[in-house]
């Protein structure tokens, strides 16, 4: 990566005004409770030169405490509030009054502090170290009269190391370097900033009481458990490690891991865990954003904490203190938030073969075909930048591309499906339909001057659709009929990439943040974050309005995202590097993004630069196969690597590892059912499971499929064992060979290549189809197998989600979700919510860790069925079991 | 007690009939009572009921359901009377999706629309047969007019080097004769300089002339272009650009004849080393022509010297076999080397069945390697380039068809095909279209 291209927090005026800067003095006065859960006061201080703002403690159902400070002026964004789902509010109480489970303390004698408790115990506060701030709307004239001396302890409060050189937060701009300042118009790499609102910051401290770690504030490389970007030491000093974690999304070219540079989506919900549980906030602000992390440090009652500091270029204060008490708690109270990750139609958890370029339609039935002779299934061909006339999305190349119905239909007829890509950068050429149409209609991002935004991007000379707009949002919605997209059929999907926005010739490769929203109404600055989320959100319902019934899931793809993207599509970590470190960073990264919401997710196989060889290809499908979005792709300048390029025994193993993803479909398909339930992803940090086993708090090298599987992918070259942690008190089922480990267990394992290492838990149950078939669609009609690990108690439970796989019809009702229970040797299966009416059977079921074989296995009509015991694994044979009604049966020792 | 095992290939099916060597099938109880079955790979017996019973028992090689697709590691037959028999993985059994042309992988699915279309396939496949076969036989007479052509003029090419060697040598014979003219005329010369030289003692040495340099560059270039040239030359061609010192004009009109006489000599020699160079230059182009691999009976040959083109939208690609291909711009880009021949990098797919040609190194990509070409070498009737594609960055295919690769075995077994009909009962299990291991079927 080019470093110079990005700034750093000493490059950022508003980060420089706050990172580590205290200001004492900002109070609350007047506090009463305006209801139930509701408390308001005026928010003020000397810093706000006689303004007062508001200043709003709610509480909301399950242990969510949402604090604002809001200062209501037209110039101030009040937003980004349409990424909350509905709210429901719930009393809350003072903790002195009371004896709710949520509670909280406000000190604010001097200045405000906000102390949360569960249950009595202390788990969040607000603004314990000073750090907040909130630059309130100003004249240039107003700002210029601020003297150092009016405010309060101004020089006291001052940090150590703080520089008069650079702009300090109330330093009077110098006469002699205004530009340094920052604050009314800022300097980069050759571009301005004219700042025409001046300073309008926002800072805030949390401090996470009982958190030995804190994670989640995706998108970084960089680890699962946040590395420290502050020192504490033993006298409380502060000694910056690194930059800040930045929040800005970007277009990064080859990006470098272990760092916290902003990637190209940002989501500012962080969770913190220790001894007790787990806590969480969401900063929610859509401006850039930096975040500090300090070390682990004690507080005066031996707890374990971690301080951070958030800050915000501009907005309003709107945070969410989320209580627990546990990790599963706060991600279904994040979930209530920001929603769950839509129900993915079943084929796109199936494999997906991209590369930049499948060149014309030849290339793409080739390579379809290619699938087929190879025995490999695949669900979705994917179509790069190439596929358009001139870089003009809702276009084909008349050349390469002259009959794209017939394309998909004849892919469509082997059940698959085809994505092209559509980015937000619209060509200016005239005649282009999509533009003359957006530029005649006012749809475009405006630029500081209210013309047209005109940049560089793929195309050439490009303007950016304004989706914040509600007309140009409806006007890019209908751009996906089938009229308005020639050439597009039912089974074409979407993919939004350079949506950060990616700006070529723009500053940090992204657009100017004087850039103007809504016809001048918002600055780019205020919604960077949001942006590209705006765009996936209109294309998922353009997707869905084509259809005239309106009942047919959408998929899209995005690069870019913000809190809540879960809602609309999925996301991949951008353009990674076909290297072990790049493979091996993609576990902790699509771990960060499953603790914020964002569940369907996944990193390009092989990496997206370069070439890979063939061990690391054939380890990226082994690791891949159990991580959320599975997609295949690589660069222009890559040579081509679908998954037969690479000869034996390369291709047979990439071969059972796709096979593999396939049979575990029914596993992943529940998993995102009871996302939306949940808000559980269905990749998943150990801690989450296991969260009392503190030696794997931080480990990044296994993750969960579930509860019920253990994934340890081999990310080293010529790597010839793992070591393998089995956490938790039950075995763990090698799924491959059925060997069994005891949980409490440390094992170093062998890893030939064709060995990937995945590991059921004793007591779960993984619902399965074990047949092969060309696509997922083919599976529909397959019959399921039950595999089951009991526990040590001779126990096991799971359930198995089944539904259409492709309408809306589940949210009527028309599903079936069902538990599957094993106790005493009964096993039942029961219908937990749900009509569906299917012929589909269990034609297996497979018991793991019974000591012996039973006598008999029988059905409620005491029919008996055939089962075969053999070195541990009781196999029942064609039981023929409706998987869609509910049925008991007994297993007799 | 014929049993018939659905999916199982003829080879198969009579493997188990007559309970041969081939596992799959438990010996011990099949002539007795043919109750047991036995999973290819010995890792499990089942009963004989179990077998095709749409449930997976030999998980390791799905060897007990060759007829459904209830193992995922399976394979499927289609017999497809009346045209050719298939062997499908067996995830294509019941899919919807017709793969054989009885409709045979679909005839347990009771919303298969699949007709059996093997006739109408067969007619097809015999009509492309037919065709293919057509152009072969064009392709094959013509290629026999490649060969001749080949054959004569390689042969006079070989003829040729003797006698271009024997003229060469007659040259250089001759070349040192005149050199030792030249050579005793530039002594008189010097000896003739040298005897008026101490009376022009108060004349000082000319300096060294510098401006010699152009004239050096010149003849060097000469040279280059001429090839390698011999040490002996190269020393000569130190002294000979040297211009005549500025001299007395009395000494000068006494020197002059030697001068002119020495200058003359110098032109003949020059001469014959341009004659020289120009035969070992013919020669050494006829060698290279004969050394090179022009395929089987030298077929190929016929192509040297043309050049053929395929066209893009955006580009004219050009092959000009055994030289180089190129891309030549439609809009004005100009002309781009993707690679040049070297018999040295040609892989076998050359060297032993003429079915590929390289072209390698050519003109390096921005960021990326150095252009190349695959040249798919076909039969055809006619001398034809087609489909250029660009498979990875920088890296070409293109399709050639032409006479030179035409063969008499495949017109031989196309004609089988042809008059054979369908032959399915009579393959032995060794020729039984299957995976590699897969002894059952």
């Amino acid at each position: 990566v080019d470093r110079g291209k990005y700034k750093t927090c000493s490059q950022s005026s508003f980060c420089t005004r706050n990172r580590g800067v205290t200001h004492d003095g900002y109070h609350i006065a007047n506090l009463h409770r305006k209801s139930d859960s509701q408390f308001t006061a005026d928010f003020v201080s000397p810093y706000l030169q006689g303004r007062s703002l508001t200043f709003e403690l709610t509480g909301l159902l399950d242990n969510t405490v949402r604090v604002r400070v809001v200062e209501s002026l037209p110039k101030r964004y009040q937003g980004p509030l349409e990424v909350l789902e509905p709210l429901q509010e719930a009393k809350l109480s003072e903790k002195q009054k009371s004896s709710e489970s949520t509670e909280f303390t406000l000190n604010s004698h001097v200045t405000v502090r906000i102390d949360f408790y569960y249950d009595g115990r202390h788990t969040l506060s607000a603004n314990a170290n000073d750090f907040l701030n909130f630059e309130h709307l100003r004249s240039k004239e107003e700002d210029d009269k601020i003297v150092p001396s009016q405010i309060p302890n101004d020089e006291a409060t001052q940090p150590e190391d703080y520089n008069e050189a650079e702009s300090g937060p109330w330093q009077r701009p110098t006469k002699e370097n205004p530009k340094k300042s920052g604050r009314w118009e800022e300097h980069f790499g050759g571009h301005q900033d004219t700042k025409p609102n001046g300073p309008t910051s926002i800072s805030m401290d949390i401090t996470f009481i009982g958190s030995r770690y804190v994670y989640g504030i995706p998108e970084h490389a960089s680890s699962l458990a946040l590395t420290p970007t502050i020192r504490v030491g033993d006298a409380n000093e502060r000694e910056q490690v690194t930059d800040p974690y930045r929040h800005y999304n970007l277009d990064v070219f080859e990006y470098e891991l272990n760092n916290p540079m902003a990637l190209y989506g940002a989501v500012p919900f962080m969770i913190g865990h220790g001894a007790h549980g787990s806590s969480a906030v969401f900063w929610l602000n859509s401006a850039e954003t930096w975040i500090d992390v300090e070390t682990t440090t004690k507080d005066a009652s031996g707890r374990e904490k971690v301080g951070t500091q958030w800050i915000s270029e501009s907005g309003n204060m709107d945070i969410f203190f989320i209580i627990g008490p546990s990790g599963h708690d706060v991600l279904r109270q994040y979930a209530a938030l920001t929603g769950t990750t839509a129900l993915p139609p079943q084929f796109t958890l199936g494999y997906h073969q991209c590369k930049w370029n499948y060149k014309d339609e030849t290339d793409v039935a080739n390579v379809d075909s290619g699938f087929d002779s190879h025995d490999i299934p695949y669900d979705v061909i994917w179509l790069d930048i190439e596929h358009t006339d001139s870089k003009k999305y809702f276009t084909w190349d008349q050349n390469y591309f002259p009959t794209p119905k017939n394309m998909q239909e004849k892919i469509g007829d082997k059940g698959r499906r085809m994505v092209t890509i559509v980015d937000p950068h619209i060509k200016r050429e005239g005649g282009y339909h999509v533009h003359s149409q957006a530029e005649s209609n006012n749809y475009y991002v405006k630029n500081k001057d209210k013309n047209d935004y005109d940049g560089h991007c793929w195309p050439g000379s490009s303007s950016w659709v304004d989706y914040l707009k509600e007309n140009a949002r409806d006007w890019w919605e209908q751009l996906f009929s089938y009229y308005n997209y020639q050439g597009s059929t039912p089974r074409l999907y979407t993919w939004n990439d350079m949506n950060e926005p990616s700006v070529f010739n723009g500053p940090e490769t992204t657009m100017n943040k004087d850039a103007l929203h809504l016809d001048g109404v918002v600055e780019h600055r205020d919604v960077h974050n949001l942006y590209g989320m705006t765009m996936v959100n209109a294309t998922a319902r353009g997707l869905i309005r084509r259809h005239a019934d309106q009942n047919e899931r959408p998929f899209v793809l995005s690069r870019a995202f913000f809190a809540g993207i879960q809602k609309h599509g999925a996301i991949w970590t951008g353009d990674n590097t076909a290297g072990w470190d790049h493979l091996a960073v993609a576990q902790p990264m699509l771990l960060s993004l499953g603790l914020a919401g964002v569940a369907f997710s996944g990193a390009d196989v092989g990496g997206f630069f370069g070439n890979p060889d063939a061990e690391l290809v054939t380890r990226w499908y082994q690791a891949a196969a159990f991580q959320p979005f599975f997609r295949g792709h690589a660069h222009l300048d890559s040579k081509r690597r679908e998954p037969w390029l690479f000869g034996e025994p390369y291709t047979s193993v990439i071969r059972d590892a796709i096979k593999s993803r396939y049979q575990h479909l029914p596993l992943w398909y529940t998993l995102f059912y009871k996302n939306t339930l949940t808000g559980l992803p269905p990749m998943r940090p150990l801690f989450l499971e296991f969260p009392s086993e503190e030696k794997i708090w931080n480990n990044q090298d296994q993750f969960l499929v579930g509860r019920e599987l253990m994934v340890v992918p081999v990310t080293r070259s010529q790597q010839t064992t793992s070591r393998v942690v089995f956490p938790g008190a039950q075995k763990w089922y090698d799924i491959t060979d059925g060997s069994s480990h005891a949980g409490g267990t440390e094992e170093e394992v062998n890893v030939p290549l064709e060995k990937y290492l995945v590991y059921q838990q004793g007591g779960t149950v993984v619902p399965k189809r074990e047949r092969a078939r060309r696509t997922s669609q083919h599976m529909d009609t397959d019959p399921f197998t039950l595999q089951i690990a009991v526990s040590r108690e001779g126990t096991a439970e799971g359930e198995l989600y089944v539904d259409d796989g492709h309408t809306f019809d589940f949210k009527k009702g028309v599903y079936s979700y069902n538990q599957i229970k094993l106790e005493n040797g009964n096993l039942t299966y029961k219908t937990l919510g749900g009509v569906y009416e299917s012929q589909l059977l269990i034609e297996k079921i497979v018991v793991y860790g019974l000591s012996s074989a039973p006598s008999s296995v029988t059905t409620v009509s005491n029919e008996k069925l055939d089962f075969s015991y053999r070195n541990g694994k009781l196999v029942i044979r064609k039981p023929n079991l409706p998987a869609t009604r509910e049925w008991s049966l007994q297993i007799k020792a | 007690n014929k049993v018939k095992i659905r999916g199982l290939s003829p080879a198969g099916q009579r493997s188990y009939h007559n309970g041969s060597v081939l596992i799959g099938v438990d010996l011990s109880t099949l002539n007795t009572d043919g109750t047991t079955f036995r999973c290819r790979d010995g890792s499990k017996t089942i009963p004989f009921s179990q077998v095709n019973d749409d449930f997976c028992d030999c998980e390791s090689d799905g060897s007990d359901e060759p007829g459904t697709n209830a193992c995922p590691n399976g394979k499927f037959y289609c017999r497809n009377i009346g045209s050719v028999g298939k062997t499908v993985f067996s995830s294509r059994v019941g899919d919807g999706i017709c793969d054989c042309c009885d409709g045979s992988d679909e005839k347990l699915n009771p919303n298969s629309k699949c007709k059996n279309t093997c006739q109408a396939d067969a007619r097809e496949a015999n009509k492309g047969r037919q065709q293919e076969l057509d152009i072969t036989l064009k392709g094959l007479s013509i290629k026999k007019e490649y060969i001749a052509k080949a054959e004569r003029e390689l042969r006079e090419k070989r003829a040729s080097i003797s006698q271009i060697e024997e003229e060469v040598s007659k040259l250089r014979h001759k070349r040192e004769e005149e050199t030792a003219t030249r050579d005793r005329l530039q002594k008189e010369e010097e000896e003739a300089r040298a005897a008026l030289q101490p009376a022009e003692t108060v004349t000082p040495p000319p300096p060294t002339p510098v401006e010699e340099q152009p004239a050096s560059d010149e003849q060097l270039e000469e040279f280059a272009e001429e090839g390698e040239y011999e040490e002996e030359e190269s020393a000569e061609a130190e002294y000979k650009p040297s211009p005549s010192p500025p001299t007395h004009h009395a000494e000068d009109e006494r020197l002059q004849p030697y001068v002119e006489a020495t200058r003359k000599q110098r032109e003949v020699v020059g001469d014959l080393d341009r004659q020289i160079s120009e035969k070992e230059r013919s020669l050494e182009d006829i060698k290279k022509a004969i050394s090179q691999t022009y395929g089987h009976q030298n077929a190929f040959y016929g192509l040297l010297g043309n050049c053929y083109h395929a066209d893009t939208p955006e580009y004219t690609y050009e092959l000009c076999p055994f030289d180089k291909v190129n891309q030549n711009s439609k809009r004005g880009g100009g002309s781009t080397n993707l690679g040049t021949w070297s018999d040295s990098d040609q892989t076998d797919e050359w060297k032993s069945h003429q079915r590929q040609m390289r072209y390698t190194n050519g003109l390096r990509c921005w960021g990326g390697p150095d252009r190349s070409a695959i040249v798919n070498v076909l039969c055809g009737s006619d001398n034809v380039l087609s489909n250029p594609q660009e498979p990875n960055k920088c890296e070409y295919h293109l399709n050639f068809h032409t006479p030179a690769a035409c063969s008499e075995e495949h017109a031989q077994f196309l004609r089988m095909e042809l008059s054979g009909g369908s032959h399915e009962e009579e393959e032995d299990p060794e020729a039984v279209p299957v995976a590699k291991g897969w002894g059952l079927f």
